[in-house]
């Protein structure tokens, strides 16, 4: 028996209902709403912090809501929770940054209501415990988050919203199909018992039962940045505002990993198709991500294809949980702290992107390059997530990167001992390294650019320095601070952080504490993190300052983007079959509705041809007798009004027989 | 309330209607009082017959010894008296500031009122034999409002709808009468009569027919040209016959055949459902798609309407409690749902004359309310949660799950497919409506600003209602599901 809790549904309608509320006072005070919504996301970490101690002490926590939107079913065990409660942190830290990041923005009113609202639905997707709840949530999510990304409305942010929304729209149908799927093979959506109804359902329902699964992939990969669905993301991220693509990248596309979670720990618990199928997506994703972030000269479009890889990282550990089946502890810790560790490091990273931007906006990085020289503080902020993303020891990155490189080593001895081929795991395992590699080098790429060299305009170069010291107010530098000093602490006490997080989140996928203790900085575990750094520091000065830095005569040099622009998907492939598809349909349509057209002209050409009148014969009269005018009057209104006061008169003869009939009947 | 005053609701709006035209009114205003009062009284009247569990039967004639003609009041009759009880005054008061300009308005005001009438009519209905009568009569009384321009194009719309009209209830007359050859003039009673006659293929040909029949009203494909063309009525017209009333009677009558006539025992599983659902299923994303196509505001709101008459039809072809209910709810949300859809689109037309959609962009600054209840009520449509479109469709969604039949699968898939088409159709274009900056385009006018508040007060009530139903619709759908199967 499950306690229930009212706690639940209140996190998750908070937020919104302070959405309106702080809509409703920004109309006034413009001060007065910054204060409000920070103090919504205050006590909305509060909140979360509270329901995640209370599940730590008495266990999960249970509601059901049966009245609203057709039946919402809340619960929270210790992933969720802590989920919740991260993105709780983001929100907080987000909303006051945005004070400073939006100051000279229009629409802010706008912009806090979605985001609020936003947050409310994350919150639902986290804490939902069936997945018609998880749907609706997920639904409320994509719709507002719109919003957030056209925030400028400018062309370029305007044709990414179209993406984002076209991707969700055609991704939650999708999702849903599969949903209403599974649930006429099952006969249930609730996430506690559907690993029960999907183990007991015989082999001939499987296959159907991998269809379900498919397409339920498709809505939630679309979400978290799967390849191939990862279109929108490299797009909506850098056009969004700084405080919405930290949100969008590190916490939305989480939600979507939520519910692949669900699928392959739930559904297709150490079911091995499965696992080989997530974890070849998440090697392209991988894979991908981090060679177009090498190629790009963007800051917010490198920061937002190097989410795309770290997807494909946590999906690798996904599918690694798969595959391992009942030894998969290494995978479900990896998966799990990676997912957390990039939520933090992408906030980290993002804002200290929005602090370039608020002073400068601008965000090439030849138009940017230099201007965080001088700054100390920025520049250690923006150290912290780079090098906790690239892996590096002593930082988070390099904790769960670790473990994730450890499950696939586990799996490879484990076909070593059963005698089978090895071949394209040890490739998965050079892909992940070289992956990894690859983040070392776009993140280095972007660290020296921006901090390190200087503009090729000095007198540029003479502004950046004037800005220092005073490019960013307190409140903002402490939401900077604090996420990014955690990150280092993270990854240089892993016993106390780490170990403790994977633990509260491990039942959820149904993993169990390793039964030794896991030694972080052995040898071994370091090698995996050195061979990744020494592949980064290779291919950046074997590749990105060679090939991607063009020197002019004059010894200036400016990063070019060499990224043939014919392999965009979304313009070769998506977009012109999007129109392809909608054009056979509508063509199909078109004929279909001239179908009962043929139907009277074929009647009229047949049986119901009409019988010409036969020309008056000249012969018998004389001409104009018997032409008689059979003109139909011009005026058809004339013809109207006494077409509709004969009706008026039947109506009349109608009432009077009504009246009588009830007159007669009572 | 006596069971002899449910005829009430039926002739108080046609001696109205009688009373627009031929009581000597010197001022427009006062005829606009006198129609208004008549609606909401006879409003009143409704929702008090709803509200005191009236029940019962009212003959009012015997065509021959076995033929009667009745009024009753039952849980399916009330769920559409209480619908158009709901939208009628709302567009009452809407026409008035709409029809300002226009001309020849007692007899559109006798028409509109004397159609309230023939709706209840068709509502009340007791058996088949008078339900078709009402049926004919709601024809002939639209016939004028659909003609009220009298300009070429809106006559040979009214031709086309005549003609579909009245060729329709042929067929369901044919089917009618095949029917009572069988079983005999009976009451509408839920469960239907047909059920000793298992798989008697005379009775299934002649439930087909009813439906192909009442599936004219209900624009069902292939007979569903005369709802886009009927969109040159005025848009009160369009907005509560042609997304409402006359349309909904379509969708009513064939409920009725199939679930209180026939009998969803007689027809599960048979042939006859297999095509009703094909249709329906094609239907769904035959108008989704036309009206992705379509320019026109009003004709792309019109084909939407094809699509979403066929949920509700979709619903009810799986002839389940379930599939009713879930239709049922379809047919209230989306009756809401579309009226304001249409109101926007006409208060667009009627303020600044724009008639097509690319004309639109960037209106949305100039008409703020318009466009923002255009774009809730888009969302709704849609099937987002939060608003009532998601409750109805993931009702439908969720009765055909319980089916789980191939036909059944096939009708989710397009369910969903059309529910993609909708978010194309609606959403786009209410976001250009607010992207370009009207102060940087020399084609807005003075003119173009939101509407008086005799339009908007309608627009909000809508909103309302839909924000209310979107979160809390369990009461709605506890009372729809007592309704029907208890029958009051």
């Amino acid at each position: 028996m499950k306690n229930q809790s009212f706690l639940l549904p209140l996190a998750a309608f908070w937020p919104m209902l302070t959405a309106l509320v702080t809509y409703c006072i920004g109309r006034k005070n413009k001060s007065a709403r910054n204060r409000f919504a920070q103090a919504a996301m205050g006590i909305e970490f509060i909140l979360l912090l509270y329901l995640l101690q209370t599940v730590l002490r008495i266990g999960n926590l249970a509601c059901s809501l049966p009245g609203l939107l057709g039946g919402l079913q809340f619960e929270a065990d210790g992933f969720r929770a802590l989920y919740a409660l991260i993105a709780a942190v983001m929100w907080l830290a987000t909303t006051v940054f945005s004070e400073e990041y939006l100051g000279h923005y229009r629409n802010r009113n706008r912009y806090y209501f979605f985001t609020l609202l936003t947050c409310g639905a994350t919150v639902g997707v986290f804490l939902s415990a069936d997945l018609l709840t998880t749907f609706i949530f997920f639904e409320i999510m994509s719709f507002t988050s719109y919003v957030m990304v056209i925030h400028d409305e400018n062309p370029s942010a305007m044709r990414a919203g179209q993406t984002y929304l076209a991707v969700a729209v055609l991704g939650g149908m999708v999702m849903l199909m599969g949903l209403f799927l599974l649930y006429t093979l099952t006969g249930t959506l609730s996430i506690a018992s559907l690993r029960e109804a999907c183990a007991s359902l015989s082999s001939e329902q499987r296959p159907k039962l991998y269809l379900a699964g498919a397409l339920m992939l498709f809505g939630f990969g679309a979400k978290a940045g799967m390849y191939p669905l990862h279109i929108w993301l490299p797009k909506a991220h850098p056009v969004a505002p700084a405080p919405a693509s930290a949100l969008l990248s590190g916490i939305l596309t989480k939600a979507g990993i939520f519910g692949v979670l669900v699928l392959s720990c739930r559904i297709f618990l150490h079911d091995r198709t499965w696992g080989i199928a997530i974890l070849a997506l998440g090697v392209l994703t991988m894979f991908t991500g981090a060679l177009i972030a090498v190629f790009s000269v963007n800051l917010k479009r490198t920061l937002a294809c190097s989410s795309v890889s770290q997807i494909g990282f946590i999906l690798v550990g996904v599918g690694m949980q798969c595959l391992l089946g009942e030894e998969n502890t290494l995978a479900v810790w990896g998966t799990e702290l990676h997912m957390i560790n990039h939520s933090l490091i992408k906030l980290v990273l993002f804002m200290a992107a929005g602090a370039v931007y608020m002073n400068l906006h601008k965000l090439d990085l030849n138009d940017i390059r230099g201007f965080g020289r001088g700054k100390p503080l920025l520049t250690c902020i923006f150290l912290s997530g780079y090098l906790g993303i690239a892996g590096v020891p002593l930082f988070n990155g390099y904790i769960s990167k670790t473990l994730l490189h450890e499950s696939i080593v586990e799996y490879i001895e484990l076909l070593e001992e059963a005698g089978r081929s090895i071949v394209l795991m040890k490739s998965v395992e050079w892909i992940f390294l070289f992956s990894g590699g690859l983040t070392v080098a776009y993140m280095t790429k972007l660290f020296v650019s921006i901090f390190l060299e200087k503009n090729s305009d000095s007198a540029v170069q003479a502004k950046f320095d004037a800005l220092s010291g005073k490019y960013m107010h307190f409140k903002s530098i402490l939401a900077l601070c604090l996420p990014a000093v955690f990150l280092p602490i993270m990854g240089s006490f892993p016993s106390h952080f780490m170990q403790r997080f994977a633990e509260i989140g491990q039942g959820f996928m149904n993993g169990e504490s390793p039964s030794h203790a896991i030694a972080w900085f052995s040898g071994t575990n370091l090698k995996g993190a050195a061979i990744s750094i020494l592949i980064g520091v290779v291919v950046y000065f074997g590749f990105i300052r060679t090939v991607l830095i063009k020197k002019e005569p004059d010894g200036s040099s400016h990063y070019v983007n060499l990224w043939p622009s014919g392999l965009d998907m979304e313009d070769t492939i998506y977009r012109p079959l999007c129109s392809l598809l909608a054009k056979a349909a509508v063509g199909f349509s078109s004929i279909a509705a001239s179908f009962p057209d043929w139907i009277v002209t074929a009647l009229r050409k047949t049986v119901l041809r009409k019988i010409p009148i036969p020309d008056p014969d000249p012969a018998d009269h004389t001409p104009g007798e018997l032409s008689v005018d059979i003109h139909l009057p011009e005026e058809t209104s004339r013809v109207l009004n006494d077409f509709s006061y004969g009706l008026i008169l039947f109506g009349i003869g109608l009432v009077v027989m009504i009246v009588y009939l009830a007159i007669r009947a009572s | 309330m006596n069971v002899k005053w449910i005829f009430l609701p039926v002739l108080l709006p046609m001696l109205a209607g009688i009373g627009i035209t031929f009581l000597p009114f010197r001022l427009q205003k006062t005829r606009n009082i006198f129609t208004a009062a008549a609606v909401i009284l006879n409003s009143l009247i409704i929702f008090t017959l709803v509200l005191s569990h009236t029940s019962g039967t009212l003959t009012l004639l015997n065509l021959t010894k076995d033929l009667p003609l009745t009024l009753k009041l039952d849980g399916l009759g009330v769920v559409f008296l209480g619908l158009i009880g709901f939208l009628w005054p709302l567009a009452i008061f809407y026409s008035f500031e709409y029809m300002e300009h226009e001309e020849n308005l007692p007899r559109f005001f006798s028409f509109y009122t004397m159609s309230y009438g023939v709706t209840a009519g068709v509502a009340l209905s007791g058996n088949l034999i008078t339900m078709y009568f009402f049926y004919e009569l709601l024809t002939l009384v639209t016939i004028p409002l659909v003609a009220h321009e009298g300009d070429r194009r809106s006559m040979a719309a009214t031709r086309k709808y005549i003609y579909y009209s009245i060729g329709g209830a042929t067929l369901s007359f044919a089917g009618i009468l095949m029917l009572y050859s069988r079983t005999g003039c009976t009451e509408f009673l839920y469960g239907g009569a047909a059920s000793p006659f298992a798989g008697d293929r005379f009775l299934l040909i002649a439930w087909l027919l009813t439906f192909i029949g009442f599936g004219v009203k209900a624009a069902v494909f292939p007979l569903h040209a005369w709802l886009p063309a009927a969109g040159v009525a005025p848009t009160p017209v369009t907005a509560l016959l042609h997304a409402v009333a006359v349309v909904k009677s379509g969708v009513f009558a064939s409920i009725r055949s199939t679930f209180y006539a026939f009998g969803p025992v007689f027809l599960a599983g048979t042939w006859a459902q297999k095509t009703a659902m094909a249709i329906t299923a094609f239907t769904i994303v035959f108008g989704s798609a036309m009206a992705l196509r379509e320019q026109h505001l009003k004709r792309r709101l019109a084909y939407s309407t094809v699509s979403n008459l066929s949920y509700i039809l979709f619903g009810m072809s799986l002839l389940t409690f379930d599939g009713l209910t879930a239709g049922l709810s379809h047919m209230l949300f989306h009756g809401i749902m579309k009226i304001t859809l249409f109101f926007c689109a006409g208060t667009v037309l009627c303020k600044t004359g724009r008639e097509y959609v690319p004309q639109t962009v960037g209106l949305g600054r100039k008409m703020p309310f318009t466009f923002l209840t255009f774009g809730i009520a888009g969302l709704a449509l849609t099937g987002t949660p939060l608003l009532p479109g998601y409750i109805s469709k993931m009702n439908l969604l969720q009765a055909a799950a319980n089916i789980g039949s191939p036909f059944a699968m096939a009708g989710i898939a397009a369910l969903l497919l059309s529910a993609i088409l909708t978010a194309a159709y609606l959403l786009p274009m209410t976001v250009r409506a607010f992207l370009v900056n009207p102060e940087e385009s020399p084609s807005f006018t003075e003119k173009d600003q939101d509407p008086g508040a005799r339009m908007l007060v309608p627009f909000a009530v809508l909103v309302a209602v839909m924000l209310i139903l979107g979160i809390h619709a369990t009461p709605l759908m506890n009372a729809l599901e007592s309704l029907i199967s208890g029958g009051m």
